[in-house]
């Protein structure tokens, strides 16, 4: 019996290990993931009709897509503001506009739009204004839109 | 001079909110079943580094009315930093023969100084087979 063991365990030690694959897998699920980089500011325009992100020292909101699978449609809700000073009832126009590295560029408009994603990552950058022919109160103002992503 | 004085408190006007992410998959699905319900998983996804508070919200496939036939297990969850979670989205009352297409839609609740609100909207489609 030992004669037959002491064989098969010289054997065992001297061989070369045999080659293996080594497999690392994915399993993606087509989704979307949208990130707001940054909220924009408003700034008044010297006549004081208008606050906006492209007045001196405003700046623009920045949102960031990352979509896996497919292109997802990017929908951008009409903005309304969200927060004004309580006794300011003049009527305004809320306008947003947006632009995006991969080629989205809609002018400023009032109503829902929406965009297909020129690629699988993308970044908008967009800007918002408020026009009142009757002037400004003072306080906070807050432009909003709902950017939804789906498909 | 009226104008000035109501500008002036404008031009220090700056929204510094946290940024705001979601992320939710799959963006569409489609199930037959035999019965007056029907389940689907989604995935919803969290970007921020830390744990956030997200909520899911059934709705009508092209509108933003609710979508009262649908029930999402969770409907508000929290989920830790770079992580996802798997919820079960379940269409009820579905009648034979039925296609019912609706969305739900995963955010995280809205700050009020938030300029832009970022959703993830799946749209899902049950269909129920026309047999006793």
């Amino acid at each position: 019996m030992r004669f037959f063991i002491l064989p098969f365990c010289l054997l065992s030690v001297t061989l070369p290990a045999a080659a293996a694959n080594v497999n690392l897998q994915a399993n993606l699920v087509n989704s979307c993931v949208l990130s707001i980089n940054s909220n924009g500011t408003m700034t008044a325009n010297t006549a004081g009709t208008q606050i906006g992100s492209e007045n001196p020292g405003g700046s623009a909101a920045s949102l960031g897509l990352v979509a896996i699978g497919s292109l997802p449609t990017v929908t951008f809700a009409a903005p309304s503001l969200s927060a004004s000073p309580a006794g300011w009832t003049a009527s305004h126009t809320d306008l947003i506009r947006y632009t995006s590295n991969r080629g989205a560029n809609q002018a400023y408009t009032s109503s829902q739009s929406s965009v297909t994603a020129g690629g699988l990552t993308e970044t908008f950058t967009v800007h918002g204004k408020v026009d009142s022919a009757a002037g400004f109160d003072a306080g906070n103002y807050t432009l909003t839109t709902v950017v939804t992503c789906s498909q | 001079m009226l104008a000035v004085k109501r500008l002036a408190p404008l031009l220090g006007l700056i929204v510094a909110a946290p940024a705001v992410a979601v992320g939710l998959g799959p963006l569409a699905k489609e199930g037959i079943t035999d019965s007056d319900r029907k389940g689907f998983y989604l995935t919803v996804i969290n970007p921020y580094a830390t744990a956030e508070t997200f909520t899911l919200t059934p709705l009508d496939a092209d509108a933003e009315a609710p979508a009262p036939r649908v029930t999402t297990i969770p409907a508000r969850m929290v989920i830790g930093g770079g992580r996802n979670r798997k919820v079960l989205v379940i269409a009820s009352s579905l009648v034979r023969g039925e296609r019912y297409t609706f969305r739900v839609c995963a955010e995280r609740p809205p700050l009020p100084t938030e300029t832009i609100h970022a959703r993830v909207c799946s749209k899902l489609t049950a269909r129920r087979v026309d047999r006793p």
